[in-house]
């Protein structure tokens, strides 16, 4: 079945098909360690949330950051997007009235785009042995003790999700930066493929 | 100076100091996960440096060292040595010149054979290419160097140094004057720089082809199972000799 990405709907995709595949439970029987992906909002993003299914996709992503950790967002350039979108951290963003808001977006993707400068979405998905244990939205400064950080732009992160371009290319490119233990990642780049391979293979509604 | 023979006209002559010198070099590397069980091609002393095994094979041409001129051909397994370094052990490497041939063989214990060698740039594509002899064509591989390799991952790939392994062999006479050594060594790559001040490595789509095994030369043998990264790079490079690890 196809999902949004981004969306609650494709995180728990991955988390499923992932827990799922007997071959990645092989392959990644050593892997102990999480990662934090940190997805910077760029125009990419702006023109995607333009696509109502896709802001609401996007929207309850960060619905499921509990409201107590929402604090974490004052004074980010997360929190000045959802200001520039009318959006307020206590509001219960899930309920919010999508069409309106993308309409907004594509009538003024300039200022929007200048509001999101610096904004962005963070997953953290934590592996142990060939399983997948956890995946959940971060608050700003949430998990930055993270084994692995892998940064870069939402269309970036777009190709790797939809199978354009696999996470080894996007990093030896530089196109994603990879911060933490390189020697520990030459060692499980057979892990790494087969999971981006996994994600790569969830259909992605347009 | 390390000289060959002839004692009055040595094959090859390296200073040991500055060990041997590369100018002008561009290669072709395609780094993959291995299929089968490396062990029994490893020497003692060694051990894989991840699970599954990674391997890799690289195709160079040199428009100048210290040996000549010549292309090379190398099918190497990543591994970890007992000092705890990560480096590359050597089961296969093939050369097109007589004096680089004897110097790999006797100094570093590559096990280096003639062999015919190409890097050519044909289209869009980067095609090295080895056969052995002329004509039987062990492994072609191609790539399209389409994109800039900015990431410091090539640093942990092809770190500064590169440690390099390989069992240097002499039989003996009668039992006599026989040696095996694990040899570690080095090859120190300078990658080219722009005029902007970036490196000169791109990356893109490629594969490898083993497309006609042979018993002779069986480079098939690392067999390759997921593609990682394909690149093309320039460089200068300077090899040398680190220590022999290991008397057998």
């Amino acid at each position: 079945m196809a999902v949004v990405f981004p969306s609650k709907e494709w995180m728990e995709e991955l988390h499923k098909k992932v827990n799922a595949d007997e071959e990645y439970k092989k392959v990644a029987a050593n892997w102990e360690g999480d990662y934090l992906c940190v997805v910077e909002l760029d125009e990419e993003a702006l023109k995607d949330f333009q696509n109502p299914k896709v802001l609401k996709g996007f929207l309850g992503m960060l619905d499921s950051i509990p409201k107590e950790k929402r604090e974490k967002f004052k004074g980010t350039p997360s929190e000045k997007l959802l200001e520039a979108l009318g959006l307020s951290l206590d509001a219960n963003l899930s309920e919010v009235n999508v069409e309106e808001i993308a309409k907004k977006i594509a009538e003024n993707p300039d200022k929007i785009l200048e509001a999101a400068k610096g904004a962005t979405l963070n997953i953290w998905m934590d592996f142990w042995h060939g399983e997948f244990r956890n995946i959940e939205v971060a608050a700003p400064g949430e998990h930055e003790d993270a084994k692995f950080k892998l940064i870069g732009p939402y269309a970036v992160f777009k190709q790797l999700v939809m199978g354009k371009a696999d996470a080894i290319t996007l990093v030896v490119s530089g196109k994603l930066k990879l911060q933490g233990d390189m020697g520990y990642m030459m060692r499980n780049m057979a892990t790494v493929k087969k999971f981006t391979d996994l994600m790569a293979s969830i259909p992605i509604e347009s | 100076m390390l000289k060959g023979i002839p004692l009055d006209s040595p094959l090859y002559e390296v200073d040991e100091e500055r060990g041997i010198e590369y100018r002008n070099c561009e290669a072709i590397t395609g780094f993959f996960t291995i299929k089968n069980d490396v062990e029994d091609l490893l020497p003692e002393g060694l051990k894989p440096y991840s699970k599954p095994a990674q391997g890799g094979i690289w195709i160079s041409h040199y428009s100048f060292s210290t040996v000549g001129e010549y292309h090379e051909y190398l099918t190497v397994i990543q591994v970890e040595d007992e000092q705890g370094d990560m480096g590359y052990y050597i089961p296969y490497i093939y050369v097109t010149n007589d004096s680089a041939l004897a110097a790999g063989r006797e100094l570093a214990g590559a096990p280096k054979k003639l062999a015919n060698i190409g890097l050519v740039k044909e289209f869009d594509v980067v095609m090295g290419y080895l056969e052995r002899p002329a004509g039987k064509r062990l492994v072609t591989f191609v790539m399209k160097p389409n994109t800039r390799a900015m990431g410091e991952m090539i640093d942990f790939i092809l770190p500064k140094p590169t440690y390099l392994y390989s069992v240097r062999h002499l039989p003996p006479i009668k039992g006599k004057g026989g040696v095996t050594q694990l040899v570690k060594w080095y090859a120190d790559i300078d990658f080219h720089t722009d005029p902007k001040g970036e490196r000169v490595i791109f990356m893109g789509p490629g594969n490898i082809t083993y497309d006609s095994p042979s018993v002779i030369d069986p480079v098939h043998k690392v067999e390759i199972d997921a593609f990682m990264t394909a690149i093309y790079f320039q460089f200068d490079m300077k090899l040398g000799f680190v220590d022999i690890l290991r008397e057998y």
